[in-house]
């Protein structure tokens, strides 16, 4: 414990220009790779149950805010025993975009041609904000996540794990060669692998903690400045704290990684100690 | 040797000192040259500056302990490597060529140097290509021309 807590002192203070603008863009690297894995949860998928389209029989009643439960009610059980309703859904206000707070009714008239007429004769109800028809979108705008968006969020997510271990492998590379003269010192003092390795692989954990933790904190800034705010976005506090926590994870896990591919690096040839 | 495993090798390899051929310190000071070592051969800190002090002195480098070690002379080199060598007590030293690139009289005053630490309980072992002056003091002398043994 005492020699590995002195070589992790040593390591650090080794890195220098070269190492250090690798080694931060290593974490910057990771960031994003952590970013991307943190928005699979976080944003729901455009074109499921929130993002959908409306198709052409379909209504949105968008209901005011004002509105007591018992007032929803009543307005659900009128609309539902209209002649030119097939079904009626409500959605809460939490399910719904931040514009319309009151929550919504998802209609479906009995045919396309009858919805035009469904809509007018909602509108003129009365707690009723508006009515849609036809094919707008009736998810949540800017938040939710297109196919497109998330292959492109896949490929971002390869891209920046490759560039992490790239920039890692390289920056280890780069200390490692400014700490040679000690590494050949201690090959030739009898200093095992075991001693040598920890102090790499905790400094691959350092950068993959520090990576998650601004991670986490960014998200909790997210979450206070936008997610809190926005009743469509399903950024709450356990849910927050759940993604964190198995970013911290991952993070820790690609920096423990990425830190072994650095300790493999001492059985290269400029650290024999007779070369 | 070749039976050995890697751990008992380690094991064998902590009570050799060893002075490797063309020795070049760490970029630090010679203090901290000889208590790197020591650290990362497990020595608490208080423990190590101890035993470094000791080998400092042993090599008559005490003065120079703040001083830089790529600011050092040849010779002063040559006297930290030997520090290097024995700061862990070591059972056998090892020296591969420590008179090379000194002039004559710093040649005798390391060789002065080497023939002290040798007490009568610690081995050591010289290989140098210099002249055979510095053989005196040693109870056995072999000579090796192109990796053969000529005279015992």
């Amino acid at each position: 414990m005492n020699e590995f807590l002195f070589l992790e002192r040593e390591l650090l203070g080794a890195i220098r220009t070269r190492s250090g603008i690798l080694f931060s863009l290593a974490i910057l690297s990771l960031f994003l790779f952590l970013a991307a894995f943190a928005s699979f949860y976080l944003f729901p998928t455009a074109g499921g149950t929130q993002g959908a389209m409306l198709t052409a029989d379909r209504v949105v009643v968008y209901l005011s805010p004002r509105l007591s439960t018992a007032a929803i009610d009543d307005l659900f059980a009128t609309i539902q025993e209209r002649s030119d309703v097939r079904e009626v859904r409500f959605e809460f206000a939490t399910q719904v975009t931040p514009t319309s707070t009151g929550g919504r009714f998802l209609v479906r008239a009995t045919s396309a041609a009858a919805a035009r007429g469904l809509a007018a004769a909602l509108r003129a109800m009365s707690g009723v904000d508006g009515a849609e028809v036809g094919t707008a979108a009736i998810g949540t705008p800017g938040l939710a996540l297109s196919r497109n968006a998330r292959i492109g969020l896949l490929c971002g997510l390869l891209v920046s794990a490759c560039a992490f271990l790239f920039l890692t492998r390289r920056g280890f590379r780069a200390l490692l060669h400014t700490f040679r003269n000690e590494i050949r010192l201690m090959r030739l003092s009898g200093v095992s692998e075991r001693t040598m390795y920890p102090p790499l692989v905790v400094l691959g954990l350092l950068m993959g903690a520090l990576a998650s933790v601004v991670l986490f904190v960014g998200l909790y800034v997210f979450q206070a400045t936008t997610g809190g705010a926005n009743p469509a976005l399903p950024l709450t506090t356990p849910r927050l704290i759940g993604v964190g926590l198995l970013s911290v994870l991952l993070g820790l896990l690609m920096g423990g990684l990425s830190g072994l591919f650095g300790a493999s690096y001492l059985t290269a040839r400029p650290f024999d100690p007779l070369p | 040797m070749a039976r050995l495993s890697r751990q008992k090798i380690l094991e064998l390899q902590r009570r050799i000192g060893f002075y490797p051929q063309g020795f070049s310190p760490l970029p630090r000071t010679v203090l901290d040259n000889v208590l790197f070592k020591l650290r990362v051969l497990g020595e608490v800190r208080d423990q190590a500056q101890e035993k470094a002090y000791v080998a400092l002195e042993a090599v008559g480098m005490i003065r120079e302990q703040a001083t830089d070690a790529e600011d050092l002379s040849p010779v002063e080199r040559a006297k930290l490597g030997l520090a290097l060598a024995v700061c862990n007590a070591p059972l056998v030293l090892l020296l591969d060529d420590p008179f090379a690139g000194l002039d004559p009289a710093e040649q005798e005053e390391l060789d002065a140097l080497v023939t002290r630490f040798h007490d009568g309980r610690s081995t050591i072992v010289v290989a140098t290509r210099g002249p055979l002056s510095h053989a005196a003091a040693a109870s056995r002398t072999l000579r090796l021309v192109d990796g053969t043994v000529v005279s015992p």
